[in-house]
């Protein structure tokens, strides 16, 4: 009795499992390609463009964010951090030049 | 030993023995595993929303936009779904002070982000964000 309790049935891939995995697709498929993201942790906004996707890390030379001394360099932001973004498409609109000059 | 012991012990040895079954068992090499057959209900329901309306809330308490502080709340057209994330454009950030700020570009969000959605939703309804 109590073992049929704690049966669950699963399938794998999960879709958890497969949400995650082409959403990592996503990030590859844009190498070279210009991108914005929010994160809710800090420094909450990247803009650059994906160099490499290192496992479920996405690489991203990054040009603009909110901390000055963060920028022109290598940021390695895990995926599930991700809260939005946006790869730059062509026939899309670029992403807005959001340098403050002082 | 007391009986409850001795089946305790008896389990232990049987889960290692499992394990090493299982270690036999190993791959080698890379998995591969396509995705197109599997049933993802999820993508196919937005697959059916795209050019309708969505609101979609995230996970997260809070985002921060150059200084600016916001819910995470988005109304928009869904133009593109794929089985990781779902794309609006236009789209509307549900701001404090700016209910109806347009983001200039289209955005993408994470399927596995998506905390809830409503479809059909008129963006343009004001809704009370505290």
């Amino acid at each position: 009795m109590k073992q049929n309790n704690l049966l669950t049935e699963i399938t794998i891939p999960s879709n958890n499992d497969i949400h995650d995995e082409a959403l990592i697709n996503e990030f590859a498929n844009g190498i070279g390609k210009n991108i914005f993201i929010l994160t809710p942790s800090y420094p909450f906004v990247f803009i650059g463009r994906i160099i490499d996707v290192v496992g479920d890390h996405v690489v991203v030379d990054v040009k603009v964010t909110t901390i000055g001394e963060l920028e022109n360099r290598n940021w390695s932001i895990h995926v599930h951090q991700i809260e939005v973004f946006y790869i730059e498409e062509k026939g899309m609109p670029k992403i807005p030049e959001l340098k403050v000059d002082i | 030993m007391s009986y409850e012991k001795e089946k305790d012990v008896k389990q232990q040895q049987d889960y290692h023995e499992k394990r090493k079954e299982d270690e036999d068992r190993e791959f080698d090499g890379l998995l591969r595993i396509n995705i197109e057959d599997v049933e993802d209900e999820l993508f196919e329901e937005l697959q059916g929303l795209v050019g309708d309306s969505i609101l979609v809330v995230t996970e997260s308490d809070q985002l921060n936009l150059f200084g600016q502080t916001f819910r995470p709340i988005f109304c928009g057209t869904i133009i593109r779904v794929t089985q990781g994330d779902v794309t609006l454009f236009p789209v509307n950030i549900k701001m404090i002070n700016a209910p109806f700020f347009q983001f200039p570009t289209p955005l993408s969000i994470p399927l596995e982000k998506i905390a809830h959605f409503t479809p059909n939703f008129d963006c343009n309804e004001r809704i009370p964000l505290t």
